[in-house]
């Protein structure tokens, strides 16, 4: 543990090292120096930043729960049953390349400005990269774990319980370690438009404004809320799949 | 206790149908060890599963304890050579998996799975997870599983075939003696002509695919561990050896 914390920090600060020389080389106020930017980021934090932060972190999370709670299901189902997956499978293929932002405005027009259309551009992409590799997973449990479970006198239910969820598990959270970079991108997008709070906004009013060191401390602001996600992920990944790392 | 009459199995895929069992028949007492041996593909594999009620689509008769073989029989247990623990529960999980799925408390489980667990040396494994236990280990824990449960019929389809003579030996001696104890009938799926003699004392030699009966052979010295040293032993292995070469040829 000690020893993660240590190169996180070394890569941290050979982060600010490229930062700062890069700064120094182009030498424009489109990059601002490291210190410059994080003077404004902890000056800005106490007031309107934190709220930014805490409006887009909510819309993030709330799209990853409610991505989880439908792809999952959806995925065992489809990897469980060939006749489901016949027919499902085409249509995920077709929707599964299209690129989910572009139906922003059509969603806008749905669900409005608010929060609800954000999260559920956020669900729809993170939709397809959870359901597929838990669709895949699902279907390549052996055959001989579910036979001899059944044995013990498992029914449907418990077989989904105890052989199927917990062998998908882990590749729920790597699929969501992935898809967590993509849903701040999306949510970064969709902030973007019509919109008035969140990180996104923050980034968009600043750079309108040339103020550019208050656009990198938005930067920093959500390169943390990433960290934060992935930190999180990995330390439910040791905790629920603590039989992995023995 | 166990029935088999002219039992077929076809499985169909997609190019051709493959016929696995041929009509199968053979009868096992209640309370005896019933040893199943035959070349690779002849259907042994799949023979357990219809015994176990795991594979529907048979034709013929299997029955179990005067019952067609049906899902879900309480007092069935299966042991497979591989695959049969879950890599995410520590041994004292697997082992009361069959107990926590039929509802009891975790101190009612405590209760039958511990002894179990001494019997079978495992005590001091309880919190390991299967990836960090030996192959025999492993085993022992898919039995223990089992015996959890009070099976009136233990099914082992080639449990000791990934493991060292020493280790098989042990485990071997460990059937017998949970076989004296308890007095479930046992069968047994092996490629091993010594493990079937040794533990079988009825053995059923099939034919190469479709399975087919080749002998059914009374081998009454099974049963003790002093067997494996009796000079009888290894006249009864050359006499399957001649039954298994006979179906060959
Ligand atoms: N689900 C299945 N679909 C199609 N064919 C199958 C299936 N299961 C088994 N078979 C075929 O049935 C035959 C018998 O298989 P089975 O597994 O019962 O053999 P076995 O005697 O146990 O072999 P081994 O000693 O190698 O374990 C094989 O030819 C196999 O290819
Ligand atoms: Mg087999």
């Amino acid at each position: 543990m000690m020893r993660r914390w240590i190169s996180t920090i070394i890569a941290v600060l050979v982060l600010l090292v490229f930062w700062m020389i890069l700064a120094a080389v182009i030498d424009k106020p489109a990059l601002p120096q490291p210190f410059k930017a994080f003077a404004v980021f902890f000056r800005e934090l106490p007031g309107l930043l934190w709220r930014h932060l805490l409006v887009s972190t909510y819309r993030v999370l709330a799209g990853i729960a409610l991505a989880v709670l439908t792809a999952v299901p959806f995925g065992l189902y489809m990897g469980r049953n060939a006749g489901a997956d016949r027919f499902a499978a085409p249509l995920v293929y077709l929707v599964y390349p299209i690129p989910k932002i572009v139906l922003l405005p059509v969603i806008m027009v749905l669900l409005g400005l608010g929060d609800s259309a954000k999260i559920f551009l956020i669900t729809l992409v993170l939709f397809f990269q959870v359901l597929i590799p838990v669709r895949d997973s699902s279907r390549h449990v052996p055959r001989a774990l579910v036979d001899s479970v059944t044995s013990l006198g498992a029914g449907k239910w418990a077989i989904y319980r105890h052989v199927i969820w917990p062998s998908v598990l882990p590749e729920v959270l790597t699929a969501l370690r992935v898809a967590s970079g993509t849903a701040i991108a999306v949510l970064f997008f969709a902030e973007t438009i019509a919109c008035q709070e969140g990180l996104g906004y923050y980034l968009m009013d600043a750079w309108t404004r040339y103020a550019y060191e208050e656009m990198f401390a938005g930067i920093i602001a959500m390169g943390l809320l990433g960290f934060a996600i992935y930190t999180v992920l990995e330390f439910l990944e040791h905790r629920l799949c603590a039989w992995k790392y023995v | 206790m166990i029935l088999v009459e002219n039992l077929k199995v076809t499985f169909k895929t997609p190019s051709t149908d493959i016929e696995a069992l041929g009509g199968v028949s053979f009868r096992v007492e209640a309370g005896e060890i019933c040893a199943v041996i035959g070349p690779s593909g002849c259907g042994k594999s799949t023979l357990l599963y219809v015994l176990a009620g795991l594979l529907a689509g048979f034709e013929g008769k299997a029955v179990v304890n005067g019952e067609p073989v049906k899902r879900g029989r309480r007092k069935t247990a299966l042991i497979l050579q591989d695959y049969g623990l879950l890599p995410w529960r520590n041994v004292f999980e697997n082992a009361a998996l069959g107990l926590e799925l039929r509802g009891l408390p975790r101190s009612e489980q405590v209760a039958k799975v511990a002894p179990i667990l001494d019997e079978l040396g495992l005590r001091e494994m309880q919190r390991l997870y299967p990836a960090q236990l030996s192959g025999g280990q492993r085993q022992r824990v898919a039995i223990a599983r089992v015996l959890a449960l009070n099976p009136d019929l233990l099914l082992m389809d080639e449990p000791f075939s990934s493991l060292d003579a020493l280790t098989r030996e042990t485990l071997q001696d460990n059937v017998l003696e949970i076989w004296r104890r308890t007095g479930c009938t046992v069968v047994l799926v092996t490629h091993s002509i010594e493990e079937a003699t040794f533990l079988g004392r009825q053995v059923v030699v099939l034919s190469p695919r479709p399975g087919q009966v080749v002998a059914t052979c009374k081998n009454a010295g099974a049963g003790e561990t002093s067997w494996r040293r009796d000079p009888q032993f290894h006249k009864v292995c050359s006499f399957l050896r001649e039954q298994l070469a006979g179906g060959t040829g």
